[in-house]
């Protein structure tokens, strides 16, 4: 297949298992993000067989690396809640700081020790 | 605005934003966020009320959650790593989970910030849909939330690399986890950036941690 065709393929491909995400959403009883169930339908059917990665990769690909461009709009709408937190800015500011550095050490840390615990078991089942 | 120019407009200050980061060599020059900086001035310079803006960029907004379901590949291309490592990417985003709340929890205590802040900060490391459900659940006020979200995703994704050698983060499985349950889709966009193995764990953390920080709230809440 021409490599223009194939793309335009793998884009309906990808967008339809976003719709398929939104549906399912949608009827399900606790809130999960639509585009948590399309990842997930696409993992099922991907682990499954039913559909290989060559008809989804490079348009994947090409979503993820410019995955910063989709987050724009977003960012913008900062200006709509500004005025929310402005009051509060600084103190807002360094509990975002906080957290966040605090949430990233305990998450990294709890990895690794859980991988060295699970090396080391290995290392003695294998004695 | 028109939607074909706001798209337009999106792209020129993108690609203005990677350009800047190439020549300058600075991860702290975030495209997303330089781009973003661009687009409010230019609101603010013409006078373009932010409504119209939000209207003429819901293409773009929509395509945010194809871009999310994509992650699937690079986990599907990860799959014997994650397989081996399922117990600690489930233990790395329980926790993860728990001290993002906790920690929300006591700063805004000791900052004297009042509930509704708080109820409304609980959910700043999930993913936006996510966050929008738990701040709703719990009676908060989902623009303060979409405010941290941005903050928190944008603060992860600049400065990912540094705390990665910070905290001596010298597994890329614990990197990748540690950047997605800290600070979702959009540090997840810097995830990718730095290898396969780190974007894949990323966006694993992204829903792994967001049905357990629901989890958590509907227990303790």
């Amino acid at each position: 297949m021409k490599t223009i065709e194939r793309i335009l393929l793998q884009i309906g491909v990808i967008l339809a298992f976003a719709a398929a995400g939104e549906w399912i959403a949608a009827i399900l009883p606790v809130a999960v993000p639509p585009s948590i169930v399309a990842m997930a339908l696409l993992l099922l059917l991907l682990f499954c067989g039913a559909l290989r990665l060559e008809r989804v990769e490079d348009t994947a690909d090409f979503f993820l690396k410019n995955m910063g461009f989709f987050f724009i709009p977003v960012n913008v709408s900062i200006m709509k809640s500004y005025r929310l937190i402005s009051d509060n800015l600084f103190k807002f500011l360094f509990l975002i700081v906080v957290t966040t550095l605090i949430t990233f050490a305990a998450t990294g840390w709890t990895v690794q020790a859980v991988m060295r615990l699970q090396n080391r078991t290995q290392k003695e089942e294998g004695q | 605005m028109n939607t074909l120019f706001c798209l337009a407009l999106c792209i020129f200050c993108y690609q203005t934003g990677l350009y800047l980061q190439r020549k300058s060599r600075l991860s702290l020059l975030n495209p997303t966020l330089a781009a973003s900086l661009f687009i409010i001035a230019f609101l603010i310079v013409t006078g373009t009320p932010y409504e119209s803006f939000d209207a003429g960029s819901n293409l773009i907004s929509l395509l945010l959650g194809p871009a999310t379901a994509a992650l699937a590949v690079p986990i599907y291309r990860q799959r014997k790593t994650i397989r081996k490592n399922l117990l600690a990417v489930f233990a790395g985003c329980f926790v993860g989970a728990a001290v993002s709340m906790g920690s929300v929890i006591i700063l805004c205590r000791l900052l004297g910030l009042n509930d509704l802040m708080r109820k409304s900060l609980m959910a700043k490391s999930t993913t936006t849909a996510i966050a929008v459900e738990i701040t709703e659940t719990l009676g908060g006020e989902p623009s303060i939330t979409a405010a941290a979200l941005i903050a928190t995703g944008m603060l992860g994704a600049i400065s990912a690399p540094l705390l990665i050698r910070l905290f001596r983060l010298k597994h890329p499985v614990a990197a990748g986890l540690a950047i997605g349950a800290a600070s979702h889709a959009i540090g997840t966009s810097k995830a990718i950036g730095l290898g396969e193995t780190e974007g894949a764990f990323s966006g694993i953390a992204i829903g792994v941690t967001g049905l357990l920080s629901v989890a958590l709230v509907l227990v303790f809440a």
